[in-house]
């Protein structure tokens, strides 16, 4: 959940460019949560297990949350647009279906493609450095249970 | 090695929906990236030293160690902090990022063998 929203909200989703902290950080804070849980320690399998859950959870919030980012941030995302038209026309190979699809994605309309979009890159994104935030967490707490492979 | 081919592809081949991805977890400052082709690559030093890293980490074959890891994570924040206060060092950026990816790397591989092993689903 606060993967999600940190993730969602514009400025504080800045912190995302550092290396992705909020999700990192979520994935962290799931393995975390699921330490206490079990006293006896948990796997690093485990953790990366709790931290792609919280990823793909955190993924739905996030794509849920950016529908009202959209309305709110219209002018900048118009001002964006014009960006990447400038771009997309300087770059050689992107012209069709590609160039319109990537014009949808940065336009501040809300449609089904840019949500689906938006919902694919965050569970990838989300999932995979939520799963390494995750594995640090318990590398780091060294309560990882022996485990034989 | 396919996210690092595609954050070097990006600038070789202009591909504009790279950047795009990438644009999500990364500031992709210019004049914090490195350059090829005359364009900058598709985030950041410290953010390509950390992947560059994490590649070579797999690679070699490197042995988990918390306690570098944990030095690792210590010496980004510090250097963090320094560029913020005295003084910012790509060299520097380089080398803790490269020792965090590098040390992240073994306890990633870890994981995954774990939950491919239905470790996770035996202990759930």
């Amino acid at each position: 959940m606060a993967l999600g929203l940190l993730s969602s909200i514009p400025i504080i989703s800045l912190g995302n460019c550092l290396c992705c902290m909020w999700v990192l950080g979520g994935g962290g804070l799931a393995s975390y949560l699921l330490m206490q849980q079990r006293p006896g320690g948990i796997t690093y399998g485990d953790g990366a297990f709790g931290g792609v859950l919280s990823g793909l959870f955190g993924s739905v919030i996030a794509t849920i949350m950016s529908i009202p980012v959209r309305f709110l941030a219209a002018r900048t995302l118009l001002s964006q647009k014009e960006v990447l038209e400038q771009a997309l026309r300087d770059a050689p190979g992107l012209e069709g279906p590609m160039r319109d699809f990537l014009l949808q994605l940065a336009s501040p309309e809300i449609s089904a493609v840019a949500l689906v979009a938006t919902f694919i890159s965050n569970v990838v994104i989300f999932s995979l450095f939520a799963m390494i935030g995750g594995i640090v967490m318990v590398a780091i707490m060294e309560k990882q249970k022996k485990q034989q492979l | 090695m396919v996210w690092c081919a595609a954050i070097v592809a990006a600038p070789i081949f202009r591909l504009t929906f790279v950047y795009e991805s990438f644009s999500m977890i990364c500031h992709q400052d210019p004049a914090r990236s490195w350059r090829v082709a005359g364009e900058s690559f598709a985030v950041c030093i410290r953010c390509s030293s950390i992947y560059f890293g994490f590649f070579a980490g797999l690679i070699a074959g490197l042995p988990p160690n918390a306690r570098w890891l944990k030095m690792a994570i210590a010496t980004n924040a510090a250097e963090f902090l320094l560029a913020l206060i005295v003084v910012d060092s790509a060299g520097l950026r380089i080398l803790s990022g490269l020792a965090l990816g590098a040390t992240t790397a073994p306890f990633v591989l870890i994981g995954l063998e774990q939950i491919l092993a239905g470790a996770t689903r035996d202990s759930m």
